[in-house]
């Protein structure tokens, strides 16, 4: 890490002679204030930066980290990225801090990735390390390695497969993948993925260790597009650290199939989309079917000014919700936007009784500097309503965010 | 096959080409800085002035196609040195004038999806470190991907579907923001 931390300064070192660095530094400052929380005032800050280099030799160099109050008086500091990066022809590499992703999901990992070339069409794509936690940043105990070859022709298909192994308690977790991508000329594609472990070393309800996903997506004309997709999920995504407990396990775990349908339809100034996505939970402590469904509609009034309306509901057994929202946003050219919007829910919780559930927010946004090189915006939003309880609350915030750099910005 | 190649990518460029967006005018193009990329090329001169097939006799055109220019900064053509710029800015006024017709309302929901089964699309304005702006900082440079509502109706599409939540989110999650209050920042 301390060897990492000197990088950025042998890269700008190395390529400042050659005037090919492209680099873009960010910064993001915030501050929210909630004057009546619990009958308490509480505010909160954070700092954010974050730099990207790029040398057009293939050398890279990402960092990006924060300092925060989180309400209790204790500044923390978090540490997102720390990589260094290196391109070829034929090979990529990164090694530190960085977020790989996959057709899993998105590996967070301390340690170090590896894509090489074999052939024209083939890949091999290594990683090995520690996985971290992404809202708390640490890493977990538990150390991993993979392996996967690619398959890439540049026609229609292209696949791969792939096996993990994790060290948990002294014993190597295994997992194995195997995936799948279609697409047309006239833009349609689908994409199929399966993943599975033993039976003894995963947290399987249904007896079937697998998550099998299958995906599609066409146009239909006229600014039209229809999805579709089916997914079984019998097991956890192996993409953070082991032994984390989740109230989402407690209520609802693994064990179901779902599928999904949407379809989206773009017209010189309204914009409609739908999604219906049906669930049947099949384990025998948590039998049910239930969903989620949303339909919204969007039209542009004039070149500064748009609206739009989105319903959506969702069932559980025995809860459930529905409500609909309505917003409206005016962009004056570079000027700056605003924005508003407001929603009303009807909400059955688990326990208690029904409850109307209301919420609005104001979110502006003004630039302050924008030129080629950088911009500065001011950002500001108020938010309130009342929680099911009809509880009222209110918070607000402001930020400053900006950026600087040379070339083009990653 | 290369030429062929060449010349199907420039015709498919040309289509496209047919609602071009602004170009900054003059375009900043000069003959001196591309002398090495076309020697490299083996670029002639009809190689981007095409001879006319429509006047008597056939005359070059003198005002080269603007999608010509993309064979180059776009695309990665065999024998042309690295250094072919593919900062869109160089010659189109405004970026925003080159979003694709899918990246409207809603695609931060679907762009995982999209992304992963064609990569290189992406890949032509976006760099890979871009994906992790958002998905490994915890929405502090990035507005929130859920719409509005979303947190009065996540508890139940929780229960619904809970490994979709794990994308992005580990199971403390929940704990971390009924505890607290608020999520973490």
């Amino acid at each position: 890490m301390i060897g990492l931390s000197i990088l950025p300064l042998l890269l700008l070192g190395s390529t400042q002679a050659s005037e090919r660095l492209d680099w873009r530094l960010w910064s993001w400052s915030g501050v929210e204030a909630r004057p009546s929380y619990h009958a308490e005032s509480q505010l909160r800050l954070k700092q954010q930066l974050a730099l990207s280099m790029r040398d057009r030799s293939g050398l890279s160099f990402d960092a990006s980290g924060a300092v925060r109050d989180p309400l209790d008086g204790a500044w923390v500091g978090d540490l997102h990225r720390l990589a260094l990066g290196l391109r070829g022809a034929c090979y990529s590499a990164s090694v530190g801090r960085f977020v790989m992703a996959s057709e899993r999901g998105f590996l967070r990992l301390d340690g170090a990735q590896l894509d090489l070339g074999l052939a024209p069409a083939i890949t091999f794509h290594g990683w090995g390390g520690r996985s971290w936690h992404p809202e708390t940043w640490e890493p977990g105990d538990d150390g991993l390695l993979g392996a996967e070859l690619r398959v890439d022709p540049g026609l229609v298909f292209s696949g791969g497969a792939g096996w993990e192994g994790r060290l948990v308690d002294d014993a190597i977790v295994h997992r194995l993948h195997a995936f799948g991508r279609a697409r047309s000329v006239g833009g349609a594609w689908a994409t199929a993925l399966a993943e599975a472990a033993p039976l003894e070393q995963s947290d399987s309800v249904l007896g079937s260790p697998a998550r099998m996903a299958l995906r599609g997506q066409a146009p239909v004309g006229g600014g039209g597009t229809m999805g579709a997709g089916l997914r079984w999920e019998d097991l956890d995504r192996a993409v953070q650290p082991e032994a984390l407990s989740s109230p989402m396990d407690w209520l609802s775990g693994p064990g179901y199939v779902a599928a999904e349908l949407e379809g989206r339809m773009a017209l010189k100034r309204l914009t409609l989309q739908g999604s219906v996505g049906p669930t049947r939970h099949l384990s025998p402590d948590h039998a049910s079917t239930g969903g989620v469904a949303r339909a919204g509609l969007g039209v542009a009034l004039g070149e500064q000014l748009s609206v739009g309306a989105a319903l959506s509901g969702a069932l559980a057994q025995p809860s459930w919700v529905w409500g609909g929202v309505a917003e409206a946003r005016w962009q004056p050219g570079e000027r700056g936007a605003l924005g508003v919007e407001a929603g009303l829910f009807r909400f059955s919780p688990l326990e208690g009784p029904m409850a109307n559930v209301v919420e609005g927010r104001v979110n502006a946004e003004a630039p302050l500097v924008r030129g080629q090189g950088g911009e500065l915006t001011l950002l500001a939003q108020v938010a309130a309503g009342s929680d099911r309880l009809l509880d009222p609350w209110i918070r607000g915030g402001l930020s400053l965010q900006g950026s600087f750099g040379r070339g083009s910005a990653p | 096959m290369k030429k062929l190649l060449v010349l199907v990518w420039l015709g498919a460029a040309a289509a496209l080409a047919a609602d071009t967006p602004t170009i900054i005018d003059p375009l900043p193009f000069s003959h001196d800085t591309h002398k090495g990329a076309f020697r490299a090329a083996r670029l002639t001169c009809i190689g981007c002035h095409p001879i006319g097939r429509t006047t008597d006799p056939p005359v070059v055109d003198l005002q080269a196609p603007l999608s010509t220019c993309h064979a180059c900064h776009l695309e990665e053509v065999p024998g042309v040195p690295h250094g072919a710029s593919n900062r869109c800015e160089l010659c189109h006024a405004d970026r925003k004038q080159l979003l694709p017709e899918s990246h409207v309302s809603g695609w931060q929901l679907d762009h995982g999806d999209s992304a992963r089964a064609a990569a290189m699309e992406c890949l032509a304005c976006h760099d890979n470190a871009q994906c992790f702006t958002c998905h490994d900082e915890r929405g502090a440079m990035a507005g929130s991907p859920h719409g509005p509502g979303f947190r009065v109706t996540h508890g139940v599409e929780a229960r619904v579907d809970p490994q979709r939540c794990t994308t992005c989110h580990t199971g403390d999650a929940c704990l971390a923001c009924h505890q607290t209050g608020s999520l973490p920042w």
